[in-house]
Protein backbone atom coordinates (compact mmCIF):
# COMPACT_ATOMS: atom_id res chain seq x y z
CA UNK A 1 0.00 0.00 0.00
CA UNK A 2 1.18 3.50 -0.92
CA UNK A 3 1.80 5.89 2.50
CA UNK A 4 2.77 8.99 0.90
CA UNK A 5 2.02 10.27 -2.75
CA UNK A 6 2.82 13.06 -4.88
CA UNK A 7 0.64 12.77 -8.19
CA UNK A 8 1.69 14.88 -11.61
CA UNK A 9 2.96 17.76 -8.86
CA UNK A 10 4.27 21.08 -10.74
CA UNK A 11 5.07 23.98 -8.28
CA UNK A 12 6.26 27.40 -9.03
CA UNK A 13 6.55 30.14 -5.97
CA UNK A 14 4.82 33.55 -5.99
CA UNK A 15 6.20 35.59 -9.19
CA UNK A 16 9.02 33.08 -9.60
CA UNK A 17 9.81 30.27 -12.85
CA UNK A 18 8.49 26.91 -12.24
CA UNK A 19 10.70 25.18 -10.50
CA UNK A 20 9.56 21.16 -11.73
CA UNK A 21 6.89 19.20 -13.19
CA UNK A 22 5.37 16.12 -13.82
CA UNK A 23 6.43 15.12 -10.39
CA UNK A 24 5.36 11.63 -9.34
CA UNK A 25 6.73 10.23 -6.38
CA UNK A 26 5.43 7.33 -4.15
CA UNK A 27 6.73 5.91 -0.75
CA UNK A 28 5.12 2.33 0.41
CA UNK A 29 4.53 0.68 3.77
CA UNK A 30 7.79 -0.29 5.40
CA UNK A 31 10.51 1.65 3.00
CA UNK A 32 12.14 4.32 3.43
CA UNK A 33 13.17 6.27 0.14
CA UNK A 34 15.81 8.78 -0.15
CA UNK A 35 15.53 12.34 -2.62
CA UNK A 36 18.49 13.85 -3.48
CA UNK A 37 19.49 16.64 -6.64
CA UNK A 38 21.71 19.49 -6.37
CA UNK A 39 21.29 22.42 -4.52
CA UNK A 40 18.56 24.33 -5.41
CA UNK A 41 16.94 21.68 -7.50
CA UNK A 42 14.05 21.83 -5.13
CA UNK A 43 14.02 19.49 -2.75
CA UNK A 44 13.06 21.19 0.03
CA UNK A 45 10.25 22.23 -1.55
CA UNK A 46 9.17 19.18 -2.72
CA UNK A 47 9.20 17.68 1.01
CA UNK A 48 7.46 20.79 1.90
CA UNK A 49 4.36 20.03 -0.37
CA UNK A 50 4.32 16.73 0.19
CA UNK A 51 4.26 17.78 4.13
CA UNK A 52 1.28 20.37 3.76
CA UNK A 53 3.56 23.06 4.75
CA UNK A 54 3.14 24.63 1.19
CA UNK A 55 0.20 25.96 0.20
CA UNK A 56 -0.81 25.92 4.26
CA UNK A 57 2.25 28.18 6.00
CA UNK A 58 4.19 29.07 2.83
CA UNK A 59 2.83 30.60 -0.75
CA UNK A 60 3.11 29.15 -3.86
CA UNK A 61 1.02 27.83 -6.92
CA UNK A 62 1.23 24.26 -6.02
CA UNK A 63 -0.62 21.83 -9.60
CA UNK A 64 -1.40 18.61 -8.53
CA UNK A 65 -2.19 16.11 -5.80
CA UNK A 66 -0.24 14.70 -3.01
CA UNK A 67 -1.89 11.66 -0.81
CA UNK A 68 -1.41 11.11 2.56
CA UNK A 69 -2.87 7.24 4.10
CA UNK A 70 -4.74 7.05 1.44
CA UNK A 71 -6.49 10.35 1.68
CA UNK A 72 -5.76 13.91 -0.35
CA UNK A 73 -3.82 16.10 1.67
CA UNK A 74 -6.18 18.88 1.08
CA UNK A 75 -8.98 17.44 2.57
CA UNK A 76 -7.87 16.63 6.18
CA UNK A 77 -7.27 19.36 8.75
CA UNK A 78 -4.23 20.54 10.78
CA UNK A 79 -4.56 17.96 13.50
CA UNK A 80 -5.44 14.92 11.08
CA UNK A 81 -2.18 16.45 8.69
CA UNK A 82 0.71 16.32 11.84
CA UNK A 83 -0.66 13.17 13.15
CA UNK A 84 -0.15 11.64 9.61
CA UNK A 85 3.04 13.64 8.37
CA UNK A 86 6.16 14.99 10.28
CA UNK A 87 9.06 16.56 9.06
CA UNK A 88 12.58 17.31 10.36
CA UNK A 89 14.15 20.10 8.95
CA UNK A 90 17.93 21.31 8.31
CA UNK A 91 18.62 23.76 10.95
CA UNK A 92 18.49 22.23 14.68
CA UNK A 93 18.78 26.04 15.88
CA UNK A 94 15.20 27.48 14.18
CA UNK A 95 13.85 23.90 14.90
CA UNK A 96 13.90 24.65 19.04
CA UNK A 97 12.23 27.76 20.43
CA UNK A 98 10.89 26.24 24.16
CA UNK A 99 12.90 26.74 27.35
CA UNK A 100 13.26 23.06 28.21
CA UNK A 101 13.26 19.78 26.54
CA UNK A 102 10.20 19.06 28.06
CA UNK A 103 8.13 21.77 27.02
CA UNK A 104 9.56 21.20 23.54
CA UNK A 105 8.08 17.70 23.19
CA UNK A 106 5.22 18.98 24.88
CA UNK A 107 4.60 21.16 22.52
CA UNK A 108 2.75 19.21 19.43
CA UNK A 109 0.72 16.98 21.91
CA UNK A 110 -0.34 20.28 24.05
CA UNK A 111 -1.64 21.59 20.31
CA UNK A 112 -4.03 18.62 19.97
CA UNK A 113 -5.55 18.74 23.03
CA UNK A 114 -4.13 15.48 24.79
CA UNK A 115 -4.98 15.07 28.28
CA UNK A 116 -1.61 15.55 30.18
CA UNK A 117 -1.11 11.95 31.31
CA UNK A 118 -0.93 11.01 27.65
CA UNK A 119 1.74 14.16 26.72
CA UNK A 120 3.57 12.89 29.75
CA UNK A 121 3.73 9.29 28.49
CA UNK A 122 4.58 10.43 24.75
CA UNK A 123 7.26 12.72 26.31
CA UNK A 124 8.88 9.71 27.86
CA UNK A 125 8.19 7.69 25.31
CA UNK A 126 10.04 9.71 22.33
CA UNK A 127 12.87 10.63 24.45
CA UNK A 128 13.50 7.18 24.92
CA UNK A 129 13.85 6.62 21.24
CA UNK A 130 15.92 9.37 20.24
CA UNK A 131 18.43 7.72 23.84
CA UNK A 132 17.59 11.38 25.34
CA UNK A 133 15.59 10.92 28.40
CA UNK A 134 18.23 12.08 30.88
CA UNK A 135 18.59 15.48 29.09
CA UNK A 136 14.27 15.77 30.09
CA UNK A 137 14.98 18.91 32.18
CA UNK A 138 18.01 20.35 30.28
CA UNK A 139 17.97 23.62 28.31
CA UNK A 140 17.03 23.84 24.90
CA UNK A 141 19.93 26.90 24.32
CA UNK A 142 22.24 24.67 25.99
CA UNK A 143 22.52 21.49 23.97
CA UNK A 144 24.93 20.56 21.27
CA UNK A 145 23.69 20.82 17.46
CA UNK A 146 23.59 17.04 17.40
CA UNK A 147 21.26 16.75 20.68
CA UNK A 148 19.27 19.29 19.49
CA UNK A 149 18.48 17.93 16.24
CA UNK A 150 17.77 14.85 18.57
CA UNK A 151 15.28 16.68 20.22
CA UNK A 152 13.75 18.20 17.74
CA UNK A 153 13.08 14.68 16.27
CA UNK A 154 11.58 13.40 19.24
CA UNK A 155 9.55 16.67 19.19
CA UNK A 156 8.22 14.82 15.95
CA UNK A 157 7.55 11.67 17.10
CA UNK A 158 5.92 13.17 20.15
CA UNK A 159 3.03 13.64 17.42
CA UNK A 160 3.53 10.00 16.40
CA UNK A 161 2.58 10.44 12.36
CA UNK A 162 3.27 7.91 10.39
CA UNK A 163 4.97 9.10 7.86
CA UNK A 164 8.50 10.67 8.36
CA UNK A 165 10.59 13.67 6.10
CA UNK A 166 13.82 14.18 7.15
CA UNK A 167 15.38 17.43 4.78
CA UNK A 168 18.67 16.71 4.91
CA UNK A 169 18.62 16.35 8.64
CA UNK A 170 21.79 14.34 9.19
CA UNK A 171 23.91 17.30 7.16
CA UNK A 172 25.15 19.35 10.09
CA UNK A 173 25.57 16.69 12.45
CA UNK A 174 29.20 15.04 13.68
CA UNK A 175 29.95 11.43 12.65
CA UNK A 176 28.86 10.52 16.30
CA UNK A 177 25.78 11.78 15.94
CA UNK A 178 25.17 11.12 12.47
CA UNK A 179 25.68 7.24 13.09
CA UNK A 180 23.19 7.84 16.18
CA UNK A 181 20.66 9.52 13.73
CA UNK A 182 20.83 6.90 11.25
CA UNK A 183 20.79 3.54 14.12
CA UNK A 184 17.53 6.08 15.12
CA UNK A 185 16.32 6.06 11.24
CA UNK A 186 16.79 2.30 11.35
CA UNK A 187 14.60 1.24 14.39
CA UNK A 188 11.95 3.60 13.52
CA UNK A 189 11.65 2.04 10.21
CA UNK A 190 11.32 -1.42 11.82
CA UNK A 191 8.37 -0.39 13.83
CA UNK A 192 6.62 0.70 10.76
CA UNK A 193 7.40 4.48 9.98
CA UNK A 194 7.41 5.17 6.30
CA UNK A 195 10.42 7.26 5.61
CA UNK A 196 11.48 9.89 3.14
CA UNK A 197 14.82 11.07 3.65
CA UNK A 198 16.73 13.91 1.65
CA UNK A 199 20.57 13.41 1.33
CA UNK A 200 22.95 14.72 -0.96
CA UNK A 201 25.21 11.68 -0.67
CA UNK A 202 22.58 8.87 -0.52
CA UNK A 203 25.38 6.33 -0.55
CA UNK A 204 25.58 7.28 3.11
CA UNK A 205 22.43 6.06 4.19
CA UNK A 206 23.23 2.58 4.27
CA UNK A 207 19.07 1.75 4.88
CA UNK A 208 17.17 3.39 1.48
CA UNK A 209 15.25 0.72 -0.49
CA UNK A 210 14.85 3.43 -3.70
CA UNK A 211 16.21 6.88 -4.63
CA UNK A 212 14.38 9.69 -6.24
CA UNK A 213 16.89 12.61 -8.12
CA UNK A 214 15.53 16.06 -8.89
CA UNK A 215 16.79 17.19 -11.78
CA UNK A 216 16.21 19.10 -15.19
CA UNK A 217 12.66 19.97 -13.40
CA UNK A 218 11.81 16.50 -13.59
CA UNK A 219 11.89 13.50 -11.07
CA UNK A 220 13.84 10.68 -11.83
CA UNK A 221 13.82 7.30 -10.02
CA UNK A 222 17.80 6.45 -9.62
CA UNK A 223 18.32 2.58 -9.59
CA UNK A 224 20.73 1.12 -6.81
CA UNK B 1 11.84 32.40 45.66
CA UNK B 2 12.95 31.76 42.19
CA UNK B 3 10.03 29.41 42.45
CA UNK B 4 7.05 31.77 43.22
CA UNK B 5 3.90 32.13 40.86
CA UNK B 6 4.70 33.73 37.44
CA UNK B 7 1.77 35.96 38.20
CA UNK B 8 3.38 37.38 41.22
CA UNK B 9 6.49 38.20 39.68
CA UNK B 10 4.19 39.92 37.44
CA UNK B 11 2.75 41.87 39.59
CA UNK B 12 6.17 42.84 41.40
CA UNK B 13 7.32 44.04 37.64
CA UNK B 14 4.26 46.44 37.48
CA UNK B 15 4.57 47.66 40.60
CA UNK B 16 8.26 48.50 40.00
CA UNK B 17 7.73 50.15 36.35
CA UNK B 18 4.41 52.36 37.86
CA UNK B 19 6.63 53.20 40.79
CA UNK B 20 9.13 53.99 38.32
CA UNK B 21 7.19 56.34 36.09
CA UNK B 22 5.16 57.57 38.95
CA UNK B 23 7.56 59.00 41.41
CA UNK B 24 9.40 62.43 40.35
CA UNK B 25 11.71 62.43 43.24
CA UNK B 26 15.62 61.34 43.41
CA UNK B 27 15.35 59.91 46.49
CA UNK B 28 11.98 57.82 46.15
CA UNK B 29 13.48 56.86 43.12
CA UNK B 30 16.83 55.34 44.65
CA UNK B 31 14.69 53.79 47.57
CA UNK B 32 12.75 52.34 44.35
CA UNK B 33 15.93 51.42 42.54
CA UNK B 34 17.65 49.52 45.45
CA UNK B 35 14.38 47.49 46.17
CA UNK B 36 13.79 46.33 42.19
CA UNK B 37 17.92 45.36 42.66
CA UNK B 38 17.11 43.27 45.21
CA UNK B 39 13.43 42.00 43.99
CA UNK B 40 15.65 41.22 40.69
CA UNK B 41 18.13 39.10 42.62
CA UNK B 42 15.87 37.17 45.16
CA UNK B 43 13.30 36.45 42.49
CA UNK B 44 15.67 34.56 40.10
CA UNK B 45 17.96 36.90 37.78
CA UNK B 46 21.33 35.55 37.44
CA UNK B 47 23.57 38.14 38.44
CA UNK B 48 26.23 37.20 35.80
CA UNK B 49 23.75 38.08 33.12
CA UNK B 50 21.98 40.58 34.66
CA UNK B 51 25.30 42.72 34.68
CA UNK B 52 26.06 41.76 31.50
CA UNK B 53 22.65 43.31 29.99
CA UNK B 54 23.61 46.46 32.12
CA UNK B 55 26.88 47.26 30.46
CA UNK B 56 25.28 46.52 27.53
CA UNK B 57 22.76 49.09 28.14
CA UNK B 58 25.21 51.95 29.70
CA UNK B 59 26.04 53.45 26.59
CA UNK B 60 22.60 54.05 25.88
CA UNK B 61 21.63 55.64 29.27
CA UNK B 62 25.08 58.04 29.77
CA UNK B 63 23.66 59.44 26.39
CA UNK B 64 20.12 59.68 27.51
CA UNK B 65 21.19 61.50 30.92
CA UNK B 66 23.80 63.37 29.11
CA UNK B 67 21.02 64.89 27.14
CA UNK B 68 18.96 65.58 30.20
CA UNK B 69 21.89 67.21 32.11
CA UNK B 70 22.97 69.74 29.17
CA UNK B 71 19.58 70.75 27.92
CA UNK B 72 17.97 71.24 31.32
CA UNK B 73 19.10 74.98 32.23
CA UNK B 74 16.83 75.65 35.36
CA UNK B 75 17.38 75.73 38.93
CA UNK B 76 20.73 76.68 40.83
CA UNK B 77 24.00 76.70 39.41
CA UNK B 78 26.20 73.32 40.59
CA UNK B 79 28.82 73.15 38.22
CA UNK B 80 30.63 76.30 36.35
CA UNK B 81 33.46 77.22 34.60
CA UNK B 82 34.45 80.58 34.57
CA UNK B 83 31.01 82.37 34.17
CA UNK B 84 29.84 79.54 31.83
CA UNK B 85 27.65 77.01 33.70
CA UNK B 86 27.88 73.61 32.66
CA UNK B 87 25.43 72.01 34.92
CA UNK B 88 22.08 72.87 36.71
CA UNK B 89 20.51 71.20 40.08
CA UNK B 90 17.17 70.63 37.84
CA UNK B 91 18.92 69.10 35.13
CA UNK B 92 21.27 67.10 37.19
CA UNK B 93 18.28 65.99 38.99
CA UNK B 94 16.20 64.75 36.04
CA UNK B 95 19.60 63.37 34.80
CA UNK B 96 19.47 61.18 38.50
CA UNK B 97 16.17 60.78 38.11
CA UNK B 98 15.78 59.10 34.31
CA UNK B 99 18.79 57.05 34.74
CA UNK B 100 17.19 55.40 37.81
CA UNK B 101 13.78 54.95 36.24
CA UNK B 102 15.90 52.91 32.97
CA UNK B 103 17.41 50.43 35.31
CA UNK B 104 14.10 49.81 37.50
CA UNK B 105 12.33 49.15 34.25
CA UNK B 106 15.68 46.92 33.45
CA UNK B 107 15.31 45.27 36.38
CA UNK B 108 12.21 44.36 36.39
CA UNK B 109 12.45 43.29 32.46
CA UNK B 110 15.32 40.97 33.73
CA UNK B 111 12.68 39.01 36.03
CA UNK B 112 10.37 37.83 32.93
CA UNK B 113 13.61 37.27 30.43
CA UNK B 114 14.72 34.66 32.78
CA UNK B 115 11.59 33.12 33.54
CA UNK B 116 10.58 30.05 32.13
CA UNK B 117 7.84 31.56 29.10
CA UNK B 118 6.30 28.23 29.62
CA UNK B 119 5.14 28.72 32.72
CA UNK B 120 4.37 32.57 32.12
CA UNK B 121 1.87 31.14 29.52
CA UNK B 122 0.31 28.59 31.48
CA UNK B 123 -0.17 31.66 34.05
CA UNK B 124 -1.49 33.71 31.33
CA UNK B 125 -3.87 30.81 30.30
CA UNK B 126 -5.33 29.90 33.44
CA UNK B 127 -5.86 34.11 33.46
CA UNK B 128 -8.05 33.56 30.68
CA UNK B 129 -5.85 35.28 27.72
CA UNK B 130 -5.97 33.16 24.50
CA UNK B 131 -3.19 31.11 24.36
CA UNK B 132 -2.07 32.10 20.46
CA UNK B 133 -1.86 35.88 21.83
CA UNK B 134 0.44 34.90 24.78
CA UNK B 135 2.95 32.69 22.35
CA UNK B 136 2.66 36.02 20.36
CA UNK B 137 3.69 38.58 23.00
CA UNK B 138 6.61 36.64 24.35
CA UNK B 139 7.79 35.39 20.88
CA UNK B 140 8.07 38.97 20.39
CA UNK B 141 9.99 39.49 23.25
CA UNK B 142 12.36 36.93 22.81
CA UNK B 143 12.94 38.34 19.18
CA UNK B 144 14.41 41.98 20.44
CA UNK B 145 17.77 40.87 21.05
CA UNK B 146 17.90 38.79 18.16
CA UNK B 147 17.86 42.44 16.39
CA UNK B 148 20.86 43.57 18.35
CA UNK B 149 22.94 40.19 17.44
CA UNK B 150 22.11 40.62 13.99
CA UNK B 151 22.68 43.82 13.49
CA UNK B 152 25.89 43.50 15.13
CA UNK B 153 26.72 40.48 12.92
CA UNK B 154 25.50 42.75 9.59
CA UNK B 155 28.68 45.73 11.44
CA UNK B 156 31.04 43.14 11.45
CA UNK B 157 30.62 41.94 8.04
CA UNK B 158 30.56 44.96 6.52
CA UNK B 159 34.25 45.86 8.61
CA UNK B 160 35.08 42.53 7.05
CA UNK B 161 34.66 43.93 3.68
CA UNK B 162 37.31 46.46 4.77
CA UNK B 163 35.30 49.28 5.58
CA UNK B 164 36.92 50.83 8.79
CA UNK B 165 33.91 52.65 10.18
CA UNK B 166 36.31 54.32 12.73
CA UNK B 167 37.88 56.30 10.06
CA UNK B 168 34.88 57.45 8.59
CA UNK B 169 33.44 60.76 9.47
CA UNK B 170 30.07 60.65 11.45
CA UNK B 171 28.01 61.65 9.11
CA UNK B 172 28.91 59.39 6.30
CA UNK B 173 28.47 56.33 9.47
CA UNK B 174 25.07 57.33 10.10
CA UNK B 175 24.01 56.45 6.56
CA UNK B 176 26.04 53.26 7.34
CA UNK B 177 23.85 52.49 9.74
CA UNK B 178 21.19 53.47 8.48
CA UNK B 179 21.66 50.87 5.37
CA UNK B 180 22.01 47.86 7.85
CA UNK B 181 18.24 48.43 8.92
CA UNK B 182 16.79 46.90 5.71
CA UNK B 183 18.83 43.68 5.67
CA UNK B 184 18.24 43.38 9.80
CA UNK B 185 14.60 43.80 9.71
CA UNK B 186 14.52 41.60 6.39
CA UNK B 187 16.79 38.58 8.55
CA UNK B 188 14.26 38.73 11.79
CA UNK B 189 11.15 38.19 8.87
CA UNK B 190 12.98 35.80 7.62
CA UNK B 191 13.80 34.20 11.04
CA UNK B 192 9.93 34.77 12.55
CA UNK B 193 8.80 33.48 9.24
CA UNK B 194 10.76 29.98 9.65
CA UNK B 195 9.69 29.53 13.01
CA UNK B 196 6.16 30.15 12.12
CA UNK B 197 6.42 27.18 9.56
CA UNK B 198 8.09 25.09 12.51
CA UNK B 199 5.17 25.59 14.53
CA UNK B 200 2.60 25.08 12.85
CA UNK B 201 3.99 21.32 11.48
CA UNK B 202 3.53 21.16 14.95
CA UNK B 203 0.43 21.71 14.88
CA UNK B 204 0.16 24.82 16.58
CA UNK B 205 -3.22 27.16 16.31
CA UNK B 206 -5.26 23.63 15.03
CA UNK B 207 -7.75 23.72 17.79
CA UNK B 208 -9.35 26.95 19.54
CA UNK B 209 -7.92 25.34 22.70
CA UNK B 210 -4.75 23.63 23.88
CA UNK B 211 -3.52 21.63 26.50
CA UNK B 212 -0.82 22.71 28.80
CA UNK B 213 1.73 20.34 30.07
CA UNK B 214 3.19 22.80 32.48
CA UNK B 215 0.84 23.51 35.01
CA UNK B 216 0.49 26.51 37.94
CA UNK B 217 -1.05 27.37 41.20
CA UNK B 218 -0.73 29.67 43.82
CA UNK B 219 0.64 28.33 46.47
CA UNK B 220 0.71 29.64 50.06
CA UNK B 221 4.16 31.14 49.87
CA UNK B 222 2.74 33.19 46.94
CA UNK B 223 -0.28 34.81 48.44
CA UNK B 224 1.61 36.30 50.97
CA UNK B 225 4.35 37.00 48.65
CA UNK B 226 1.27 39.07 46.70
CA UNK B 227 -0.20 40.56 49.73
CA UNK B 228 3.55 41.96 51.30
CA UNK B 229 3.58 43.71 47.65
CA UNK B 230 -0.04 44.68 48.15
CA UNK B 231 0.48 46.27 51.05
CA UNK B 232 4.32 48.00 50.78
CA UNK B 233 2.93 49.44 46.98
CA UNK B 234 -0.08 51.06 49.16
CA UNK B 235 2.05 52.16 51.93
CA UNK B 236 4.69 53.61 49.91
CA UNK B 237 1.94 55.81 47.21
CA UNK B 238 0.38 57.15 50.50
CA UNK B 239 3.47 58.15 52.08
CA UNK B 240 4.53 59.57 48.32
CA UNK B 241 1.53 61.59 47.60
CA UNK B 242 -0.03 62.35 51.62
CA UNK B 243 3.30 62.86 52.99
CA UNK B 244 1.66 60.87 56.48
N1 LIG C 1 10.00 30.82 0.09
C1 LIG C 1 10.58 30.91 -1.13
N2 LIG C 1 10.19 31.88 -1.99
C2 LIG C 1 10.76 31.98 -3.21
N3 LIG C 1 11.72 31.17 -3.67
C3 LIG C 1 12.16 30.18 -2.86
C4 LIG C 1 11.61 30.00 -1.56
N4 LIG C 1 12.24 28.95 -0.97
C5 LIG C 1 13.13 28.50 -1.89
N5 LIG C 1 13.10 29.22 -3.01
C6 LIG C 1 13.91 28.99 -4.24
O1 LIG C 1 13.49 27.77 -4.82
C7 LIG C 1 14.63 27.03 -5.29
C8 LIG C 1 14.63 25.64 -4.66
O2 LIG C 1 14.91 25.74 -3.31
P1 LIG C 1 14.93 24.47 -2.35
O3 LIG C 1 13.63 23.75 -2.47
O4 LIG C 1 15.30 24.93 -0.99
O5 LIG C 1 16.09 23.57 -2.99
P2 LIG C 1 17.01 22.45 -2.32
O6 LIG C 1 16.39 22.03 -1.03
O7 LIG C 1 17.06 21.36 -3.33
O8 LIG C 1 18.36 23.06 -2.14
C9 LIG C 1 15.84 27.86 -4.94
O9 LIG C 1 16.25 28.55 -6.11
C10 LIG C 1 15.37 28.82 -3.91
O10 LIG C 1 16.04 30.05 -4.01
MG1 LIG D 1 17.06 22.12 0.98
Amino acid sequence: MIALEGKDLAFSYIDSPVLFSNVNIQVKKGECVALTGASGSGKSTLCHILAGIIPRSIEGNVQGKVFLLGDEIQTLSLVQTVQRVGMLFQNPDSQLFSPTVEDEIAFGPENLCLPREEIARRIAHSLQSVQMSEFRQARTNELSQGQKQLVALAAVLALEPKVLIFDEALAPLDSHHHGLVQEIIQTLKRRGKVILIVEHDPEEIKIVDRVYELRDRRIWEVYK
Amino acid sequence: MRDLDPRVKLLWMVICTTGALVFYDPIWMMGLACFSLVGTLVLGADLKSFIARFRHFLGFLSFVVLLQVIFNRSGAPVLSINSFVLLYSAGLNRGIIIALRYFVILCAASVMVEENNRKVIAALTQMGIPYTFSFMLLTALRFLPLFRSSFSNALVAIQLRGVELNKIPWNKRLYFYSSLILPVVADAVVRAQQLATVMEARGFGALPQRTSYVQVAMKFKDWTFAILLFGLCGFAFKLYYFKF
